[in-house]
This record gives structure tokens, sequence and C-alpha cells, in this order.
């Protein structure tokens, strides 16, 4: 029969070994495939909005959006850059681009601004933060006429959360600005900008979190694919940099807050005392979710 | 890691990278399985797969739905063999350490083949042994083949039988006991003696 001819092709074949194991290696290639060539241009895509997380304080003014203009000329472009009035208005394109052609369209402008793509958690990919490097903690952006965010009016749920959708420069901006743009992370990858576990879009978003006992969260984060791998305890009247860091805490102690570190990975804030009612009904409230 | 909240409409990976990475992740032992059968040495198994799959990303328009995505990445792995063994390869840092990695898995590519029949088969032209390769090592039938070749259904089921025809004939020549082989491989000998 035909496959006994068949057969004298397989033996021919190298002997059989297991199925090849997608590792890290693997991965990398598969991510270095995807960055070193454009994204295929036939494919539809959904138009990406940035949303520029300037932080509560120095969030600023709201303007007009984007006006077609020639400064897009190439077609590879990464940065989408409008011209308006006295500022360039910018929407990023392309959240995987090589850095390489966010600073060549950025110089082009002549414009001091250094953009880093970082891995974000889920609710702040696609958002753009301030990282100045003139800009000292707890005082007011220093740059508050020349960079402006705009920010987006419907739909920003979260506490302390602003929701920006775009970045308008100055054109005679003469100073440095650092952005840094939210990408989502890969597998191996620790995330920069890191939202609380509970916000729009994060693994534990209107799920049982605040106040419950950390045997609850973490296998409710088992179920979402996320491992706890550190604890930080906050004791009452401590601040949060004094708290201590450890790897395993009892089952019993109440869960305070939360964010991913790496992908597939968490930290979670605990304490001993519990939470009182009243603060977990505001925090579900602040993340948008039904309190009862 | 997938996380539950997310919705087609968040704010994520654009769709092209979310299609190449199902991709990728759901064929790539596959085909790494069918580089390894027909490549030189090992080494070059991480060079194939890294082009086999840079012209998938390329092409992602292209590449069928479901488990089609797999004849058509069988596709493109064979032509990428071609250009490889005509020595266009480009060889980055990453596919030298992942082939190093991939050596380690792919072990000896010893046959288990006597070493007339291995004759036997090497006297084939390359189209013929890739249908025989298809059907023998990939297990495919002459419909999966004929989307690998990106011809016909009946075109596959012929250009096969004849394959089979030739390697029958190629063993007979080498003297090969035919019977071991079946009766077919007899008459499939005898037809075309």
């Amino acid at each position: 029969m035909t496959t006994h001819l068949d057969d004298v092709v397989e033996r021919l074949a190298p002997a059989p070994v297991p199925a090849a194991p997608l590792t890290p290696l693997a991965r990398d290639l598969m991510n270095e495939i995807m960055d070193a060539a454009p994204e295929p241009a036939a494919q539809p895509r959904r138009r990406w909005r940035p949303l520029v997380a300037l932080p509560v304080a120095a969030a600023v003014a709201a303007a007009a959006w984007i006006i077609p203009s020639a400064l897009n000329s190439t077609p590879a472009a990464a940065l989408d850059i409008q011209e308006e009035g006295g500022y360039y208005v910018i929407e990023v394109k392309d959240l995987y681009a090589s850095p390489k052609v966010y600073e060549t369209q950025l110089k082009n402008l002549h414009l001091n601004v250094d953009l880093r793509v970082v891995p974000a958690t889920p609710s702040f990919e696609g958002e753009l933060s301030m990282d100045t490097p003139d800009w000292k903690p707890m005082t007011p952006f220093p740059y508050p006429d020349k960079i402006m965010s705009i920010d987006r009016p419907e739909g920003c749920v979260g506490v302390g959360r602003t929701c920006p959708i775009g970045l308008k420069i100055a054109k005679d901006f003469t100073g440095s600005a650092g952005v840094r743009l939210g990408r989502a992370a890969r597998p191996g990858e620790k995330y920069e900008i890191i939202g609380s576990l509970t916000s729009v879009r994060e693994p534990m978003n209107c799920a049982p979190f605040y106040g419950r006992p950390v045997r609850e969260v973490r296998a409710e984060l088992r179920k979402r694919g996320v491992t706890v791998d550190e604890y930080a305890i906050r004791k009452p009247g401590q601040r949060g940099k004094d708290a201590q860091v450890t790897t395993s805490v009892p089952d019993s102690m109440y869960v305070r807050w939360g964010g991913l570190s790496s992908y597939g990975h968490a930290l979670l804030v605990v304490s001993a005392e519990p939470m009182p009612d009243a603060l977990v009904k505001e925090l579900l409230v602040k993340d948008g979710c039904p309190t009862s | 890691m997938t996380l539950p909240n997310r919705k087609d409409d968040d704010v994520g990976p654009p769709e092209p990278r979310r299609r190449f990475e199902q991709i990728y992740t759901e064929h790539y032992a596959a085909v790494a399985a069918y580089v390894r059968r027909r490549a030189d040495s090992p080494d070059d198994i991480a060079d194939l797969l890294s082009e086999t799959f840079t012209t998938a990303w390329r092409r992602l328009g292209e590449v069928p739905a479901g488990d089609r995505a797999l004849f058509w990445l069988y596709g493109v792995a064979r032509r990428t063999l071609a250009n490889h063994r005509r020595g266009e390869t480009r060889r980055t840092a990453l596919t030298r350490r992942l082939g190093e990695e991939l050596a380690t898995w792919a072990g000896s590519p010893a046959d288990r083949a006597p070493r007339a029949a291995r004759a036997a088969f090497l006297r084939l032209s390359d189209d013929d042994r890739e249908l025989l390769a298809l059907a023998g090592w990939e297990g495919l039938g002459s419909a999966e083949i004929a989307k690998v070749l990106g011809c016909s259904r009946i075109a596959a089921r012929q250009r096969l039988h004849r394959a089979r025809k030739r390697l029958a004939a190629e063993l007979a020549a080498a003297d090969e006991d035919l019977t071991e082989y079946g009766p077919r491989a007899v008459r499939l000998a005898k037809e075309s003696a």
C-alpha cells in the first residue's frame, strides 16, 4: 500500500523529538520580528488614542485637538504631529515603533523632548507621563504654559486619574522634557508605569479586593493568571516607603492596595488591621464600581 | 497571562500584533519540526524559523484563519528553505543564540531508514521529495498538501501518486526488495518500468 512507501519516507526523517518548546528565546524572536518591520499595512487597525498622564497637580488646560498639516510627511511616522497656533499637538500613532523613529520626528521639530516607550500595566497602556528632569517632587510642573496635557472629558474613572488624550508643546519651548509612553508588557518584563490592580482594565477592577483577606485576593488573582510574589506590610501611622517588604504573609491579613509588578506578577500592600467599610465604599466609587 | 477585563475595544497591543502572536505561539512547534526534518544542520533551524515567521508578519493579511494558517506557513517555510540553500540567509545575534538552544533540542539528524532507501529518495527531484515528505513526515493528505503547494486537490493527488511511483522505481533500481514496502510499491515500480 502507499502507506508502506510513506513509511519508508517517514523513516528518512530525523528521529522524533518532543515538540520544540516556546522558550523565552523563541518568544524574543517573535518580538524581534514584530519590532524589526513595520506593522503590515493591509491589516485593518484601530486608530490609536494615546492618553497623556500628567500627575494630577500638573494636569493643565484642555485645548482643541488635531488639525491636519504637512508635519507627518513620512509614511512610517510614529507620531502624528499637527501645528496649532504656537504649539505642536502630538499624538502617538505607533506604540511599537523604534525609539529612533520618535527621536527623529521630535528632533526635526527642534524640540528637546525625550520620548521613551516603557511597559505599563493595562490601565496606563497608551498613556504618556511626564518625566521631566527639572521637575522636583511635590512642586508644580515647571513648564505649565509650554507643555500641556489634553484630558479626555468622558469615561475617565480611577483614583487620581485625569485620562488626558494629547500633548501640546509650545514651538518656542527650549527646556528639556522627558515623556514616557506606556505599552503592554511582554513576558518577563517589569512594569515601569504601574496602576492600581483595581483600576478600569486592570485585573481586579470591581472584584473582591479592598479589605479582603490575602487568601481570597490571592486566589482571585490566580484565576486571572497573576501570581503574588511580594507583599508590603503597612502598620498604622507608617509611611508607605517604610513598609516592610516580604515574600509571604499570614493568609488572614487584609489587602489595602496592589499593582502588577511584572508580566503575570503582582505586589500587594497588606495590613493586620481591617479596612473601615466606609473607606472600602469610597474606593469602589472612585474605581467606578458598585458598592453593594 | 490573560487579563479577564480585557475587551476587544480595550487599549492594548494593536490587532496585527495580537494575531501574529497567536499564529506564532500556535504553530511555532509544528514549523520548527518541519524545518528540523529538512534543514541541512540543526544550526539552520533558527534562521529558517526566523525567516518563515518574518514573512508571515510582513504578509499577515494573507495568512488564512484557523488550521489553514499552518499549511500556509509550511508553504512559506518550503520557499524559505529553497532560498536558504541558495545562501540567502541573514543571521542575527538572537537567531544565533536560539540556534544553539535548538541544536540541543533537535538531536541527531541521523535517519532510521536503510542507506539504499535514502539514496533512492535523494535521487528524486526536490518537488517529489517534498510531496512525499509532506505525506510521510507531516502526515498530510492530498487536500492539505494542495494548500501547502498552492495547487488544486486533484493536482496534488496526481503529483503525489507520480512521486510515489518514481520512489518505487528508484527503490527497484536500487535492488531493494519491494515486497517490504507493500504490493502497491511493486505495482508502481512495474508501471514505471
